[in-house]
């Protein structure tokens, strides 16, 4: 034992408090302890004394530790409000730069923010189908080309598929249709869908109101309706259950309404009726749907049913897609590509930043060198430079921000156009929003940390040599990250010609019809009011010449489903019954329809007026010229004979007419055929009007024809043809994503062009000394002028090299929407933006190498 | 009322034993000052923090001295600043006014030693 205090107690103090409130505490204590309480307690209460003195007197020492934290803390705030001061006159004196960052930043993050709104709704929206993940369509395709676009299944490889899958999946079919609404206010056309009676149950849905369909509801008339349905034209009566609705001239009783949010957007509907599939049925096509059973898998199934489709009388091959695959289709491609767009640019605009803060930050040594000087931490530096791409980045990520708000609702209209409902009420959700913040900041983070790995703050004298200038090592990083900011330029901006060339030449793809000036209107004809097929050719014919008489004789023709509106309604067809092995688009027609749309007639003649069975004996067929092609080679069609699956029985082919397009103008022509309107004269038509004057004009005059014939009829679906091709499947997607990465390419392209000045100007000034002496030397400035021009365009030649291994992997993910272009297309594109970059290149570094050529050299080295 | 608001009692305690013991005020000899007078046991670390927040207020300064006379290392010596003057008069200015008219007996028996 020792004579001093307890030896524990003062490594307790020791260890708990900080060394400057341990020491004055332990020396006072001890001082105390032999002075007083050692004469006046003994040992032992000294001791004891001593203890006590310790263990109360830690806990209030800690406390004051803490007080003297917070004031620390407090000091830190003051600071931070001197420097933001600082950084707010410094963004004042050069609002240029500073401004041209955040507005950059605004509009990448912006468009990157509405994308990524978008991509959030379609990709990760909860889907309204039960566990849509064990969800798959299935098709067949021909064993010749398994990869292409799958087709529906006829009915018995349909039913044999169910007998030999039972243990894998449960199978159904649907059969999307068109049916008309009567007897509950005006003629309605309806979407529907004949389904297996199993089906929507394997969707998942449960009736808001009534019961879905039981398995001997098959075939019987009754039916499912929508929730939009029931609120339109039943006004969300809660009394429909067992009420009766004619649909295409049957009366149907109602069993149950859907809830709001069931949704297969495979075959959006209003009403669902239960089919039978019948062990005669041949040849009608059903599209099937399966829920794979848990244990089971999609390769287990399509293996099966691969089996089965080859040994099947037709001999095809099952193709099984994912429904959710099926549903997004693609628009996942077009916001993969908008996002690669959107990730580019943002980049680029970051990239900016860097850029910018590293030139700041030269503009800054002087001052940062002086300072540590003094005394300030190294640390000090790289704070400013963080607070600064702070602050910038958060300006930037307000305005993005409101762009994104702006931007959201138009982006996501056009990309997915056709994808229902879950492009309404877009708006950036606070997950997305969160999304980027975090992006941005760290990305803020890198670029403020990137001008300090630039240059060594520590030596202090050569900083304050140097001056403003850079170093090698700071120019070489800013050559990177123009030639960083060329190579993003040119890859947006190739990407952006191929896409706009394939926008104009898809343009310029002639319909096959003439669309300027065309309006079409929609009819339906109510079973009660026109229950033979005599009674609505009549209206027809009425119709048409009324609206005739008041427009002009040649302007109006009747069609059951007008081009560009999809490829829907087809039959097979050849010589006999036996060998139809041959598919075309159906559709009937009116006489004058051809000479309305301008589709030129190439052989033969079109419909005559009069009904089949007065004076002729098989109905009348017109075909188009890829059918001829393909059926009759150069063999003469005009008076041959034509088996219909859709007649069961044969029609004569009176003439030739030229194809049009059904779905969208990229597609492959599909061959057609007509049959006459006055021999099946549809309950539902779209009356097609050509007229130069005013649409509302044109729409008035046929709503008032149609007023005079049947005032209980509607006339509905009113557009213009130009309209409908405008936003056809495959041009939407094209002009947004030529819209988009034409916006980001501009961006690239005057951030590049800054660039490169910058960074030539900084050279120059870097070099003024050895280019003056050489001009004092008596170089000539020719040779001046051309080694700055060459210094510069390296970076721009690094760029286009790097921009070419970028944009041939862009151009290789954009080929599906790439239309006419061939490889020499491509790269002469490539080549000619290659031009525009060395010409903006030039034109950004020119000014600065003409100065340096063209200094005076003895005011230069008077300066130094 | 002083700039510096009612002291807490115990910084009371402390500005008024720097005052008792003028010349002599370190942070042992005021520890005593106060346990002598409170009659508990008062904490070493509780003086230096007390001590430190009135020197912060600026109600003390302190100074480290050999003063004539004392025996061993310099000490740190504390001093009231005009300030704590000011402000001990505030609180007893207060206390007082809230004791007027007043009468309160001890509540525990035997406690009027």
């Amino acid at each position: 034992m020792t004579d001093g205090p307890p030896r524990l107690a003062v490594r307790l103090a020791e260890q708990t408090l900080a060394p400057g409130d341990a020491d004055r505490l332990l020396d006072a204590l001890e001082y105390e302890y032999a002075r007083f309480q050692m004469p006046a307690r003994g040992r032992l209460g000294a001791d004891l004394w001593f203890w006590r003195q310790v263990l109360l007197s830690v806990p209030a020492l800690r406390r004051g530790q803490s007080l003297r934290r917070t004031r620390n803390l407090r000091d830190q705030a003051a600071l931070l409000a001197r420097e933001l001061r600082q950084l707010g006159r410094a963004m004042r004196r050069a609002p240029i730069s500073a401004g041209s960052a955040i507005l950059t930043l605004s509009l990448t993050v912006g468009a990157g923010t509405a994308i990524l709104v978008i991509v959030d709704r379609v990709l990760l929206a909860p889907s309204p189908l039960a566990a849509p993940e064990a969800l798959v369509t299935i098709g067949t395709t021909t064993p010749d080309s398994p990869d292409a676009v799958p087709r529906a299944v006829d009915v018995s490889l349909f039913r044999s598929w169910r007998q030999g899958s039972g243990a894998l999946a449960q199978l159904e079919a649907f059969d999307p249709t068109n049916v008309t609404l009567t007897g509950s206010g005006d003629a309605e056309r309806l979407r529907g869908t004949d389904a297996t009676t199993g089906f929507l149950a394997l969707l998942g849905a449960t009736p808001a109101m009534g019961r879905l369909p039981a398995a001997d509801d098959a075939g019987r008339p009754v039916v499912v309706v929508s929730y939009a349905l029931w609120s339109r034209a039943f006004g969300a009566d809660s009394t429909v259950l067992g009420r009766d609705v004619i649909l295409s001239g049957q009366p149907h009783t109602i069993i149950g309404v859907l809830p709001e949010s069931f949704d297969f957007a495979l075959s959006r509907s209003d009403v669902w009726r239960p089919m039978a599939i019948a062990t005669g049925d041949r040849g009608s096509a059903l599209r099937v749907v399966a829920r794979i059973h848990e244990g089971s898998s999609l390769a287990a199934l399509t293996q099966t049913l691969d089996a089965l489709s080859l040994t099947s009388p037709e001999a095809g091959r099952a193709r099984v897609t994912p429904v959710v695959e099926e549903i997004a289709g693609d628009s996942v491609r077009t916001l993969g590509l908008l996002g690669a767009a959107a990730a580019g640019a943002l980049l680029l605009a970051f990239m900016n930043l860097a850029v910018l803060l590293t030139v700041r930050s030269m503009d800054r040594r002087e001052e940062f060198a002086v300072r540590t000087a003094l005394g300030a931490p190294a640390s000090e530096r790289t704070r400013q430079l963080l607070l600064e791409s702070g602050t910038i980045v958060l300006l930037g990520v307000g305005g993005g921000w409101l762009v994104a708000s702006l931007l959201t609702p138009t982006i996501g209209r056009l990309a997915l156009e056709g994808a229902g409902p879950v492009v309404q009420d877009l708006v950036v959700s606070g997950r997305v929003g969160l999304t980027m913040a975090v992006v941005a900041v760290s990305l803020a983070l890198v670029c403020g940390l990137v001008p300090t790995v630039g240059s060594r703050p520590g030596k202090i004298g050569a900083a304050l040599r140097r001056g403003r200038t850079a170093s090698g090592r700071e120019v070489r990083m800013r050559r990177i990250f123009v030639a960083g900011e060329v190579a993003l330029a040119y890859t947006l901006l190739v990407s952006m010609a191929v896409l706009g060339f394939s926008l104009q030449v898809l343009g310029g793809v002639d319909p096959g019809f003439e669309a300027n000036g065309l309006t079409k209107l929609q009819l339906s004809l109510p079973q009660g009011r026109y229950p033979t097929s005599e009674v609505s050719a009549a209206f027809y014919a009425a119709l048409q010449a009324e609206v005739e008489g008041r427009l002009g004789a040649g302007t109006a023709g009747l069609v059951d489903e007008e081009p560009m509106s999809g490829d829907a309604g087809r039959s097979r067809t050849g010589f006999v019954s036996d060998a139809a092995d041959h598919e075309a688009i159906l559709r009937t027609a009116s006489a004058g329809y051809f000479d309305v749309l301008e589709i030129p007639v190439v052989a033969g003649r079109t419909f005559t007026d009069g009904p089949v069975g007065q004076d002729r004996a098989l109905p009348e067929l017109v075909i188009s010229e890829s059918l001829v092609t393909e059926l009759f080679g150069s063999q003469e069609p005009v008076g041959r004979r034509l088996w219909l699956e859709a007649l069961d029985g044969h029609a004569e082919v009176v003439g030739i007419v030229g194809d049009v397009r059904h779905r969208s103008l990229d597609e492959a022509t599909l061959p057609t055929m007509y049959l006459s309107a006055v021999d099946f004269p549809s309950a539902s038509s779209i009356l097609l009007v050509r007229n130069d004057g005013p649409t509302a004009s044109v729409v008035e005059q046929v709503r008032d024809v149609v007023r005079r014939l049947d005032p209980d009829l509607p006339v509905y679906g009113v557009r213009a043809m130009d309209d409908v091709i405008a936003t056809s499947p495959g041009v939407p997607v094209r002009r947004v994503l030529t819209g988009t990465m034409g916006g980001f390419a501009l961006l690239a392209l005057l951030l590049s062009a800054t660039g490169l000045f910058g960074v030539a100007a900084h050279d120059a000034l870097l070099r003024r000394g050895e280019l003056s002496l050489r001009l004092a030397l008596g170089a000539a400035p020719s040779r001046i002028l051309w080694g700055s021009l060459g210094r510069g365009l390296l970076s721009v030649s690094v760029g286009l090299a790097a921009g070419g291994v970028l944009s041939f992997w862009a151009i290789s993910s954009l080929r599906h929407l790439l239309f006419e272009m061939d490889g020499v297309s491509v790269a002469v594109t490539g080549g000619a933006v290659a031009l525009l970059l060395v010409a903006v290149g030039c034109a950004a570094v020119f000014p600065v190498a003409w100065r340096s050529s063209r200094g005076d050299p003895s005011t230069v080295l008077r300066g130094d | 009322m002083g700039k510096t608001g009612v002291l807490g009692s115990f910084e009371e305690m402390v500005l008024l034993s720097v005052l008792r013991r003028a010349s002599d005020a370190y942070a042992v000899s005021i520890r005593r000052e106060l346990e002598t007078h409170s009659r508990a046991d008062v904490a070493m670390g509780a003086v230096y923090a007390t001590l430190d927040r009135l020197e912060e207020k600026a109600l003390v300064e302190s100074a480290v001295e050999q003063r004539p006379g004392a025996v061993g290392r310099p000490r740190r010596y504390y001093t009231v600043l005009p300030d704590g003057l000011e402000a001990l008069a505030d609180t007893r200015a207060i206390r007082e006014g809230m004791w007027q008219g007043l009468q309160i007996a001890r509540a525990r028996p035997g406690g009027d030693r």
